[in-house]
């Protein structure tokens, strides 16, 4: 029955012989020098694999983009493992490439009649690094932004058709929505059927002209090269996971900001470029651009140079310049990261960026990330249009040491608040440093209510704030005292009658705050003692609204409560 | 597999024989613990979604409409939520459905929930014929809901509401799609 059916198979796909190909022996025999290949196969599986599970998630727009792969990374469970191995596994394939060329020459592996196979693999190795630079703007965030955007602008700097060929990619004018569609497209679609495409003609060409023998026996591949492959292969993944997870993962910075100052710096195997164009300015675009096609010439130019086998002289010139410029590259990739590490500023730029990255993250994970985008994450913590007006407009001069006017602070309108304001409302932490006020005659005097009294009198302002807490036989007791007291000689405690102080109606509430901040020198407010600027015209109902609702809350507010306001 | 090499050799003695099964069960060792340890991933970022609330919806009752406009004949609002959380992205003013709202005989506001308990599409209101009608399969409810005729198992949805303040406010429940009995989806 099993034989009938694989008969029934063979005939019609004719497996047996693919099959039979692994067990024919093999010049040379297995090796863990030919494992190479292998690798870089399994490698760009990986990545397959890894950049599937991410497209899962990912959303390629400038609203959604930072906030999906911040969801990838912080909630997901894997996803930052899987980013960590989907970053770090293309620099493994870079690496392997880069062996996999290096023992070709020294083997003389591009000669005759490989020559074509040495071209498809350059080509192969060209292709890998593009995701690179496809690849992180997809993050949207600061790293992935400015790198990508540095590396177009060398290209917009092209001579010839550089700035068409930037608005092609990038789609448009600006970085934008159809730049991450049209990047995640190439990163996601395009190269990869390009790489498909290269690693099969060049898997063809292995197999027409043979692994580069050695000097064992002959053996079939399957399973003793089979077993080496596999080995190495699960070492492979072994070592990139653990790499992956010292190297902290893919990482991801906070949200991309166009006015951010930004230390823009491309990947490892770009670093060589990147230092030779900041060493010789003027040269910039040529080296940037120019540079890595010379390479890419040279490198193409080998097998017509050294290209029959027995010129030993010709093998050592390619050898030469293959490693004089690999140390090169090597030597001044080094000597850039170690002026970097040397730069304080830039240390202490990138320690605040990492800071503001942690901030986005924590928020985006509590809070979710609003619809216009990354950005918007920053504006997600409680009271944050209140806290950024009051930073702005408000500290000056109600915070800290320098202030001119009462402080403003956790407990504002509460009972004890009202209480010390009726004792001495002089005091600095009071109207004390308002010169237009303790100078004037009309400064209010020292209350002479003490006990119960002062007590109802507290109780009686403390209910205009309509807290929910209000005694309110207390009210009733505090009502007389007020009306035909000191106190009704300047306040009016209902209406919006003017008066010589505050009219108190509403003392403490949202209404009172909004009409204080519109114009605090009205005449039912603070009239010609009045010294803080009217905001009416200066903020919208929502930020006025905003403003208000923060007063309010700051009267059942602790000091704890406001730190961990600062610092969501 | 190259022409000129692979012929000269020998075949292997037949004491190679142990060996290479050995060799071939260490290889599908390797191969197949790789495989396993990539189907870790794979299965923890696929099955994520599966008994997660990736979208929220809110519990509380929605402002919808004021209650002096509800009549005899059902008026269909939607029901805004005034925040998501949907996976990454937190979006204010969300419509989550609608309800088909109407006075009944005693009075009261009755809401019933327009997404159709067979297949889930948006059921319309017929003037001419005074009932429900869902336009994917036909199938047809009275006023109060009542199923007449089609492929639903059951009547439509009604909706928790109360009235504050002469405003109609209702909670939005989704029930999962099919079956005589409701079921919160």
């Amino acid at each position: 029955m099993r034989a009938r059916l694989s008969d029934w198979l063979d005939e019609r796909t004719g497996y047996r012989e693919v099959l039979a190909e692994w067990r024919r022996p093999v010049a040379g025999g297995a090796s863990f020098a030919h494992t190479l290949g292998f690798l870089f196969g399994f490698l760009l599986v990986i990545e397959a694999l890894s950049g599937a599970l991410l497209a899962l998630y990912y959303a390629p727009s400038t609203s959604a983009a930072w906030a999906s792969v911040a969801y990838i990374e912080d909630q997901v469970p894997l996803g930052a493992v899987v980013r960590g191995v989907h970053r770090w596994g293309m620099s493994a394939v870079v690496i392997v490439a880069g062996l996999h060329l290096v023992v070709t020459a020294l083997r003389g592996g591009y000669r005759r009649p490989r020559e074509v196979q040495w071209w498809i693999g350059l080509g192969l190795i060209g292709v890998i690094t593009l995701y690179s630079v496809t690849g992180f703007v997809l993050r949207w965030d600061q790293y992935g932004y400015w790198a990508t955007k540095v590396e177009l602008a060398y290209v917009n700097d092209a001579p010839g058709p550089g700035r068409q060929l930037v608005q092609a990619v990038q789609g448009g004018n600006e970085f934008g929505n159809l730049t991450l569609t049209r990047f995640y497209a190439l990163h996601a679609v395009v190269l990869p059927v390009v790489t498909l495409l290269l690693a099969w003609a060049f898997r063809a060409q292995t197999r027409r002209h043979g692994v580069q023998p050695t000097h064992g026996p002959a053996r079939p591949a399957w399973p003793y090269q089979s077993l080496r492959n596999w080995v190495v292969a699960a070492l492979a993944l072994i070592a990139l996971v653990a790499w992956s997870h010292h190297a902290g993962g893919a990482g991801l910075d906070g949200p991309a900001d166009p006015t951010a100052a930004y230390d823009a710096r491309p990947q490892w195997y770009f670093r060589p470029l990147f230092a030779l164009v900041n060493t010789f300015g003027s040269l910039r675009t040529f080296i940037a651009l120019g540079l890595p096609l010379v390479v890419f010439g040279v490198l193409a130019a080998v097998p017509l140079f050294d290209g029959r086998p027995g010129r030993v002289t010709r093998h050592y010139a390619v050898l030469a310049v293959l490693f004089v410029g690999l140390l090169a590259a090597i030597g001044v990739s080094m000597q850039s990261y170690a002026k970097d590490d040397d730069d304080q500023e830039l240390q202490r730029r990138s320690r605040r960026f990492a800071r503001e990255a942690t901030l986005a993250r924590k928020l985006a994970k509590a809070n979710g990330v609003p619809a216009p985008g990354g950005l918007a994450v920053y504006t997600t913590p409680r009271f944050y249009v209140a806290r950024k007006l009051w930073a702005s407009e408000c500290a000056s001069c109600h915070e800290g040491d320098d202030r001119k006017a009462p402080v403003l602070g956790p407990g504002l309108a509460s009972r004890a608040h009202i209480r010390s304001l009726l004792v001495d409302a002089s005091a600095p932490e009071h109207y004390g440093l308002v010169e237009k006020i303790v100078d004037d005659e009309n400064a209010m005097p020292k209350t002479e209510a003490t006990g119960a009294d002062l007590d109802a009198l507290v109780e009686l302002i403390y209910a205009e704030t309509g807290a929910d807490d209000v005694d309110a036989a207390k009210v009733e007791q505090g009502k007389p005292l007020f009306d035909d007291g000191p106190c009704a000689d300047c306040h009016n405690r209902t209406g919006t009658d003017a008066s010589t102080g505050p009219n108190l109606a509403g003392y403490g509430s949202r209404r009172f705050y909004e009409a204080v901040l519109r114009d605090s020198g009205s005449p039912h407010l603070f009239g010609k003692l009045d010294d803080m600027p009217a905001y009416e015209d200066d903020l919208e109902p929502n930020q006025l609204r905003a403003m208000a609702d923060y007063l309010v809350w700051l009267r059942k507010a602790t000091p704890a409560d406001l730190e961990a306001l600062k610092h969501p | 597999m190259s022409a000129n090499d692979a012929g000269g050799d020998p075949p292997p003695p037949a004491s190679d024989a142990t060996r290479r099964r050995f060799l071939q069960v260490a290889t599908c060792a390797v191969g197949g613990g790789v495989g396993a340890a990539l189907l870790v991933p794979v299965a923890r970022l696929v099955g994520h979604t599966v008994g997660t609330v990736v979208v929220s919806a809110p519990t509380d009752p929605i402002d919808a409409i004021a209650a002096d406009q509800v009549g005899a004949q059902p008026v269909r609002v939607p029901l805004v939520a005034a925040r998501v959380q949907d996976a990454y992205a937190s979006t204010a003013n969300v419509v989550l459905g609608a309800a088909w709202l109407r006075r009944g005989k005693d009075g009261q506001i009755a809401a019933l929930s327009s997404v159709c308990p067979h297949k889930g599409c948006a059921i319309g209101f017929a003037e001419g014929a005074q009932r429900f009608e869902c336009p994917c399969h036909s199938a047809t409810f009275d006023l109060d809901g009542n199923r007449l005729s089609g492929p639903a198992e059951r009547g439509l949805d009604p909706l928790p509401v109360i009235i504050e303040r002469g405003r109609v406010k209702v909670t939005w429940v989704r029930y999962q799609n099919g079956g005589a009995d409701r079921k919160p989806a």
